[in-house]
């Protein structure tokens, strides 16, 4: 512990850095209600200064908001918090109370959450929810109210503050709402800045211009300690980073250091996990490939050069009796060889997932046609499509809402087995579904255990067992990796390379995450209102884009790793 | 929510509303048609055989000489004019008589639901989420009011309140006093189940996001429960007191007895014991109606207090 502090010292010199307005040392929280008396954040220092950015990077439950909320002591009321020393703003918070705690939130101290939809009240106006803690601080009052949020509105680029005063969180778009969210958090001008996850979920662009944002306040001196799982964002957006792992700070140091010189083989690992051109064709985790050769169906002949999938001017249009009607997809072309992968990227609202539902047979189209294995497959009726069904599975984002949760995974994986004549004999498929498991990389103990009580890499692990158990020849994997951790999505993503390298699966990747297109696919088609703008090979489109909007998402998540350097303009 | 499309929501309710009672007046209709024996006997009820004149009366009030289709027409002619019929029992108009009872139900439905949410709001609001005392008392309180009988309930307050403490009156109708037990009695049928609920979603708001940021900003745990989160349990709420409003009308049946209170209760039991045909028709054809009634003024309240349910509901 001392060691780290020396070297935050070093890293820190005291003449450049301005005083610290909040010092936390050796900060230890355990729930002792939570059975064994779980500790989950062990002996933690930090320092925030006006006008610097510190970051806490790690994976879920490694506690890195738990100790930010200490700062607000918002841990919980079961929450056991010791320190040696807590000093926020010239104040010593060791023995708070309530109303010594209420008097920083917000005051002194804002707090910005991820996904500003369920972060704000949706039952409340924008403004008032960006003036309530100007109002509970007594800041200003009910008249002067209005004006001074408008003002704020504006300042963090919500164009049209008057009118957006009175509208509800739904009725702003992803960026307005997270805009208005930073607004709520800056209101009553705290000198500290808490950002948990505040890009995360967002489209590429608009992460951008949020965290712009959060620039331009750090440089006119606010302290921001930002909270995210997402080393691109916190190397280049802060100056010094903190990488927790189970409640424990493992690496800290400049940002720079830590990207460049990660000394900590977690901090090695979690870098070589992040998905992009550099890691083509390597695996990202550590663990060894998966051994599926048996799983290979004898019938996998696969003409080469063939297409398993072939889409051909699709369209389709959602109508509502109070909106406009909406096309969601339109005239949308592209096909997938046979044990190729195939990316489609777009931001929220580009139709990609629309189009994945009328290859899965969910949605008719209005127009056109999907093809599989050269067959016609969405003009078919349900009932003729239904016994070629097994060729195509979905591996979702939230497996958890895929699972019948009172099952246990080997009756899951059972269920899915019992549509196959090979595999009415109960025995049998108990020993397939045990097989299945194995090769997904789980153990024989997970058989069964329910949904539940299954870790998130776990379940996805079994999603995929489900969709390998019918023999698929194409698997829609869309956002399959979107709600994982880093190291977590570096593992589903090297067993979704190994199925399709042994099996010679084809693999439909839908994802917003450009990074995990680049990795994992062949070829790419971008997507934007409904349309394909660009399609083509992957490398071929991420060196050089031809249609301005792709340029535009490359430009977007190039300035994200590359933020530190460049001009910070007004938005 | 834009006026028109509250206009074209409301319109839309309306005309289901509509719907509905038709379908209620029509199987009204049905159930003279299909009971066995005379329908003007039926219809003159009593205990006593009617003379001639008497069915001949009913035959030519309710059109029963001519084909079904007509009589049927006429029956909806009627209605549609607020026509609901006669007591041949009481020789009265059937909207009379309602009109006499209507009064002192709805006084003593109002004040019961009044009482019922002045009670359920501040019980779910304040023991939400916690495990203080009160909340077990609470717990304890919803469980009793919920298993007893609502004719128990009153029959206790009356030996409580009324008999042993004197403190309310139950016999002088004209001292607003005696109001209290009978409503007190309505409110307790409603007030387990709501605050139940009530809790439940003030609970699940607890637990979201936007709670956690409004603590951020400094509010007080009250201020974060009546501020932020008592709002989210108001669908519910609403849809569980609406239920239980429109079936007040008839609900109260017991209370009124227990209590010997004249309303639309009273009435309905008189008209049962005497056969009182029309009458019993009028009861139901004007519960449906309020039924009606009250359900959209519940579902309209819902897009205005959670803006995200357009007109599409």
């Amino acid at each position: 512990m001392s060691l780290l502090r020396a070297r935050e010292s070093a890293i820190a010199p005291a003449s450049a850095v301005p005083a610290a307005i909040a010092e936390v040392e050796n900060l230890n929280i355990s729930f002792p209600a939570g059975g064994e008396g779980r500790h989950v954040v062990r002996d933690v220092s930090f320092t925030l200064h006006p006008g610097r950015v510190l970051a806490f990077v790690g994976e879920s439950g490694s506690g890195k908001s738990v100790t930010a909320r200490a700062l607000l002591g918002l841990v919980g009321d079961n929450a056991q918090v010791r320190h040696e020393r807590l000093r926020i703003l010239d104040h010593d918070y060791s023995n708070a109370t309530q109303v010594d705690w209420r008097r920083i939130r917000g005051a002194g101290i804002g707090y910005v959450l991820q996904d500003a939809l369920t972060s704000l009240d949706p039952l409340k106006t924008v403004g008032f929810e960006v003036g309530e803690t100007v109002l509970e601080h007594r800041l200003k009052t009910k008249r002067e109210i209005r004006s001074h949020v408008v003002d704020i509105l504006g300042r963090v680029g919500i164009p049209d503050g008057e009118r957006r005063y009175d509208e509800y969180p739904h009725q702003l778009s992803g960026g307005l709402r997270q805009r208005a969210l930073i607004a709520a958090g800056i209101a009553a001008a705290p000198r500290i800045l808490i950002a948990d996850e505040p890009t995360t979920a967002l489209d590429v662009s608009i992460q951008v211009q949020v965290l712009r944002l959060l620039k331009q306040s750090q440089e006119k001196g606010l302290a921001i300690l930002l909270i995210t799982h997402d080393l691109t964002v916190a190397s280049t957006f802060a100056d010094e980073i903190l990488v927790f792992r189970q409640g424990e700070v493992v690496e800290r140091g400049t940002a720079g250091d830590v990207l460049s010189r990660p000394r900590h083989a977690y901090t090695k690992a979690l870098l070589q996990a992040i998905p992009g051109q550099q890691t083509r064709g390597k695996r990202l985790s550590p663990l060894p490939p998966l051994d599926l050769v048996r799983l290979r169906p004898p019938s996998a002949s696969g003409g080469d050069g063939g297409d398993i999938l072939e889409v051909r001017n699709l369209t389709k249009t959602f109508h509502s009796s109070t909106r406009h009607p909406r096309v969601a997809v339109d005239h949308v072309s592209f096909s997938l060889e046979y044990g190729r992968t195939l990316g489609i990227v777009g931001e929220s609202g580009s139709g990609k997932s629309t189009v994945a539902r009328i290859i899965l047979g969910f949605e008719h189209a209005d127009s056109g046609e999907v093809l599989i294995d050269g067959k016609p497959w969405s003009a078919l009726p349900e009932t003729k499509r239904r016994p070629r069904r097994h060729l195509v599975q979905l591996i979702s984002q939230d497996p958890l809402g895929s699972f019948d949760p009172r099952h246990t995974v080997l009756r899951l994986l059972g269920d899915a087995l019992g549509t196959l004549p090979a595999y009415r004999n109960t025995a049998k498929r108990d020993a397939r579904s045990y097989e299945l498991l194995e090769l997904v990389g789980l153990e024989r103990l997970h058989a069964l255990r329910r949904p539940r009580e299954l870790s998130g890499g776990q379940r996805q692990r079994v999603a995929i067992a489900r969709a390998l158990a019918v023999e698929p020849r194409l698997l829609v994997a869309d956002e399959a990796v979107s709600a994982l951790d880093v190291s977590i999505q570096a593992q589903i993503l090297d067993v979704l390379r190994d199925i399709q390298k042994q099996l010679g699966l084809s693999i439909l990747f839908i994802s917003h995450d450009l990074g995990v297109v680049q990795h994992i696919s062949d070829s790419v088609v971008v997507m934007k209102a409904g349309r394909v703008v660009e399609h083509g090979d992957v490398n071929a489109i991420f060196s050089s884009p031809k249609e301005p909007y792709t340029r535009e998402l490359l430009n977007a998540r190039h300035s994200l790793s590359h933020f530190r350097p460049a001009p910070v303009d007004a938005i | 929510m834009p006026l028109q499309s509250i206009l074209v929501s409301l319109s839309r309710r309306v005309a289901l509303g509509v719907v509905v009672l038709w379908f209620t007046v029509t199987l009204t209709f049905a159930f003279l048609q299909i009971v066995p024996g005379d329908p003007a006997a039926l219809l003159f009820g009593g205990d006593e055989i009617p003379t001639e004149e008497q069915l001949e009366e009913v035959r030519r009030d309710w059109g029963l000489e001519r084909p079904v289709h007509e009589q049927y027409l006429l029956y909806i002619e009627r209605l549609v004019h607020g026509d609901l019929g006669r007591s041949y029992q009481q020789r009265t108009e059937v909207a009379t008589l309602l009109y006499s009872g209507v009064w002192s139900t709805v006084i003593l439905a109002v004040a019961g639901l009044v009482l019922a949410v002045v009670i359920s709001v501040p019980l779910a609001t304040l023991t939400a989420g916690s495990s203080t005392l009160l909340r077990r008392f609470a717990f304890v309180f919803e469980l009793v009011t919920i298993s007893m009988p609502s004719f128990w309930i009153g029959i206790i307050l009356i030996l409580v309140f009324s008999f042993t403490l004197n403190w309310f009156p139950i016999v002088a109708l004209d001292n607003p006093l005696s109001l209290v037990l009978p409503a007190a009695t309505i409110a307790l049928g409603l007030v387990g189940q709501l605050s139940q609920v009530m809790r439940e979603s003030i609970e699940r708001a607890l637990k979201e996001p936007f709670i956690l940021t409004a603590r951020s900003r400094g509010l007080s745990d009250g201020s974060v429960r009546w501020g932020h989160a008592l709002k989210h349990s108001y669908i519910p709420a609403a849809t569980i007191t609406g239920t239980f409003a429109g079936n007040v009308l008839t609900g109260v049946v017991v209370t009124e007895t227990v209590f010997g209170r004249p309303g639309l209760g009273t009435i309905t039991v008189a008209a049962i014991t005497t056969h009182d045909i029309p009458l019993v028709l009028g009861v139901v054809i004007v519960s449906a109606a309020f039924f009606v009634l009250v359900n959209i003024l519940v579902d309209l309240s819902y897009g205005l207090v959670d803006k995200r349910i357009g007109s599409s509901v």
